[in-house]
C-alpha cells in the first residue's frame, strides 16, 4: 500500500497546504534579505542621484518654456533617463541576481526543498525584484518629474503614466532577467547587458517591425496612451516620445496583454528550469 | 508500540518510509540522452529506511552526499528511482511538507536572525503556528530562541543546529539530515544524539550521513556503508565492528636481515603473507631501534616489509621474541590502514 496524496491533506491537523501566494510572499521575504545589499544600494542611490541631476539640468531653464513643452521635456526625460536606459539596467542588475545569487551561494535549497510550487518561488523572485527596483526607478521619475514642470498642470499625469508604465516594462524586463539568471549559470550581467544593447537598442532603432518587438516599445506605448488618456486635453496634449513617434504607439490593451504575456511565458519557462536543473 | 508510533504507522502503511531502488548517479555532459565524460558517483545503490535512526556512512567522497541529494529530490538519478513515503519528492513537492531535511550547506540567510529562519521554514511547510513551533525547535537544539543577532554571527555548530531546528520545526515523519553533527562541541553533539535517538524512538524515520563511525555508534544501530559511491555493507553495527576486527590488516616493519625475519614470520604462521620492499630503504641513524629489547641508535641500512595478518594481537605478541632470535633489529612498526577509508575499501574489496 503506498501513501497517497489523500493521506498528505489529512494529516496530523497541525500542517496546512501552503497557498501559492502565501509561498510567493516567503519567498519574496527570503530572497529580499539576500537581494539588497549595502553595495548595490550605495551603487544605485548614486544612479538615482545622477538621473536627478540629469533631470535638474535638462529642466534649469524650463520656467520660460510654456506648459505643453513642460510635459514634453518631462515625457523625452522618462522615456530616455528612464524607460529606455534606468530601467532595463536596474532590473538586469537586481533580476539576475535575484534567484542566480541564492544558487551561487547554495541558499536556493532552502526554496526548493519545500513543499511549494517552482512558480511560487519565480514569482517571489519576481516579486522580491520589483520591490526593490520600483523606488530606484520611481525617486528619479517624481524628481525628474518636480524639477522640469515645476508642479504645472500636467505634472500628476505625467507622474502617473510614468508610474504605470515603469512598472508594466519592470514587470516584464525582471521576469524576463530572472529567468536569465537562473538560465545561464555565470555571465548573466553581460547577456544581459547584449539584450539590452544589442536588441532593446539597436535592434529597436532598425525598422518599424523591429521596434514592436522589445520592451520597451510597450512601456513607452504604455506612457504615452495613458498620459494622453489621462490629460484634460486628451489627444492634444501634443506628447510624443522621440522613438514612438516614428510609429503608432501600441493600444493600452495590447501593451498590457504582452507585457502581461512576457511574464507569465518567463515565470513559466524559469519554473521548468528550475524543476529540471540539479540545484546546487 | 507507543501512540506516537502507532501514528506514524498509520500514516506510512506497510512500505518502507525511504525507498532507494538501483539509483545510480552520473555527473557529465549530457548531449542527446547521452553522457560524455561521465563521474559515476553513485553506482547501483539499493536501500529501504524504516523507522528509527539509520546512519548511511562513508569516506569523504563516497557519495553519501549524492545519495542524500537524490533522496531529496535536488538532483535526479541518471537510473533508479527513489521514493520517500511511498512518493517521488521531485515529481511530488507536497510530500516535503512531511520530510523534515538539513542539507550540507553552511551558507544560510545570514542577514536574518535564528527565530525568523526557522519560523519561515515551517511556515512553508504549512506549520500553523510557525513561530510558537520554531521556538520550541529552537529549544530543543539548545538556542535561545530570543537571540537577536544575526545569523551571520553564529558558529558553525550553532548555524548547524538553527539548521536542525529548521528541519524538526513542523515535526516531520522523515528526517534526512546530511552530516548533522558537523561542527558541533562534543556537549552539543551529545545532545543532538539524544535529539535524534529520541525522535527515532517516537517512530520517526532518521536517517543521518556521516564518517565518523564513533558517532555513529552512539547515535544508532543500523548501518548502511558506502565506498566508491556503492553500498558495501548493511546492517547492525557491532556486525560491522566484528568484520572490521577480524579483517585482515597490514603492517609495515622496517628490520635488518628483511628475508630471513620475512621467511621467520610465515614459518611461525603468525602472518597471512609478507612483501618485501628491497627498493624502500629506511634504514637512518634517526631512528630508535629495538634489539633484543634494547633502545639504540641504528646507522645500518634496513629494509621495510609489508605483512598481512588478520591476528593483529599475536602478532604483536611473536614479532619481539623473532627479532631476538635473529639477531634482527627493528627499527619501526606501523600499522597501515587503520584509518575509517582503508575500512571502507576492505568492505569494497569484499564485495
Amino acid at each position: 500500500m503506498s501513501v497517497t496524496n489523500t493521506s498528505i491533506d489529512t494529516r496530523a491537523g497541525d500542517l496546512a497546504t501552503v497557498r501559492w501566494w502565501t509561498a510567493v510572499k516567503l519567498c519574496s521575504e527570503m530572497i529580499s534579505s539576500e537581494l539588497v545589499t549595502r553595495g548595490r544600494m550605495v551603487f544605485w542611490g548614486a544612479l538615482c542621484s545622477v538621473l536627478t541631476i540629469v533631470a535638474w539640468v535638462y529642466g534649469r531653464n524650463a520656467a520660460s518654456l510654456t506648459d505643453e513643452d513642460k510635459l514634453q521635456r518631462v515625457a523625452d526625460y522618462i522615456d530616455v533617463g528612464v524607460l529606455v536606459f534606468a530601467l532595463p539596467m536596474a532590473c538586469l542588475f537586481f533580476a539576475v541576481n535575484s534567484l542566480g545569487n541564492l544558487r551561487d551561494d547554495k541558499t536556493l535549497v532552502y526554496l526548493t526543498l519545500r513543499p511549494i510550487r517552482n512558480s511560487s518561488i519565480v514569482a517571489g523572485a519576481i516579486f522580491a525584484t520589483v520591490s526593490v527596483v520600483f523606488p530606484v526607478i520611481f525617486v528619479p521619475v517624481v524628481a525628474g518629474g518636480l524639477m522640469i514642470t515645476s508642479l504645472t498642470d500636467g505634472f500628476l499625469y505625467v507622474m502617473i503614466a510614468g508610474s504605470i508604465s515603469s512598472l508594466g516594462g519592470m514587470l516584464a524586463y525582471v521576469s524576463l532577467f530572472v529567468w536569465l539568471g537562473i538560465f545561464v549559470n555565470r555571465r548573466a550581467i553581460a547577456y544581459g547587458l547584449m539584450f539590452i544593447t544589442m536588441w532593446e537598442y539597436f535592434v529597436g532603432l532598425i525598422g518599424l517591425f523591429a521596434n514592436k518587438l522589445t520592451v520597451t516599445f510597450y512601456a513607452k506605448s504604455l506612457f504615452q496612451r495613458v498620459l494622453v488618456a489621462l490629460a484634460p486635453q486628451g489627444e492634444d496634449s501634443g506628447i510624443s516620445l522621440v522613438r514612438c513617434a516614428r510609429c503608432e504607439p501600441a493600444p493600452i490593451w495590447m501593451s498590457i496583454v504582452v507585457l502581461a504575456g512576457l511574464v507569465i511565458v518567463s515565470i513559466t519557462f524559469t519554473s521548468v528550469r528550475l524543476q529540471n536543473m540539479e540545484i546546487p | 508500540m507507543n501512540s506516537s508510533v502507532a501514528g506514524y504507522m498509520n500514516k506510512v502503511s506497510s512500505s518502507s518510509m525511504i525507498e532507494v531502488h538501483k539509483v545510480t548517479k552520473a555527473f557529465g555532459k549530457s548531449f542527446f540522452g547521452k553522457v560524455f565524460g561521465k563521474v559515476v558517483a553513485v553506482s547501483d545503490v539499493s536501500f529501504t529506511v524504516d523507522s528509527g535512526v539509520t546512519a548511511l556512512i562513508g569516506p569523504n567522497g563516497s557519495g553519501k552526499s549524492t545519495i542524500f541529494r537524490v533522496i531529496y529530490g535536488l538532483i535526479s538519478p541518471t537510473r533508479g528511482d527513489v521514493k520517500v513515503l511511498g512518493e517521488n519528492v521531485r515529481a511530488n513537492t507536497q510530500v516535503r511538507s512531511r520530510i523534515g531535511l538539513l542539507p550540507q550547506q553552511d551558507s544560510m540567510f545570514n542577514n536574518w536572525r535564528a527565530l525568523k529562519f526557522v519560523s519561515v521554514s515551517a511556515a512553508m511547510c504549512g506549520k500553523r503556528n510557525p513561530e510558537q513551533a520554531a521556538c520550541v525547535a529552537l529549544e530543543k537544539v539548545n538556542l535561545d530562541p530570543s537571540d537577536k543577532r544575526a545569523l551571520s554571527t553564529y558558529s558553525k555548530g550553532m548555524r548547524q543546529r538553527v539548521k536542525l531546528a529548521a528541519a524538526i520545526s513542523h515535526k516531520p515523519e522523515v528526517l534526512i539530515l546530511d552530516e548533522p553533527l558537523s561542527g558541533l562541541d562534543p556537549v552539543q553533539r551529545g545532545h543532538v544524539i539524544d535529539l535524534l535517538r529520541d525522535l527515532g524512538d517516537e517512530g520517526c524515520c532518521v536517517l543521518v550521513s556521516s564518517h565518523v563511525l564513533d558517532e555513529v555508534a552512539r547515535l544508532c544501530s543500523n548501518i548502511l556503508v558506502v565506498a566508491r559511491g556503492r553500498l558495501v555493507a548493511t546492517g547492525d553495527y557491532r556486525q560491522l565492528r566484528e568484520m572490521m576486527v577480524t579483517r585482515s590488516r597490514k603492517v609495515e616493519i622496517e628490520v635488518e636481515q628483511p628475508r630471513k625475519f620475512a621467511a621467520a614470520l610465515v614459518l611461525a604462521g603468525v602472518v597471512d603473507g609478507v612483501q618485501v620492499n628491497a627498493g624502500s630503504v629506511a634504514g637512518s641513524s634517526e631512528h630508535l631501534g629495538v634489539r633484543s629489547g634494547s633502545v639504540a641508535g641504528s646507522s645500518e641500512r634496513s629494509c621495510l616489509l609489508e605483512v598481512a595478518t588478520s591476528d593483529l594481537d599475536r602478532l604483536s605478541r611473536d614479532i619481539a621474541p623473532l627479532a631476538q632470535s635473529l639477531d634482527a633489529r627493528i627499527t619501526r612498526i606501523s600499522s597501515k590502514g587503520e584509518d575509517l577509508g582503508s575500512v571502507f575499501q576492505y568492505l569494497l574489496e569484499t564485495q
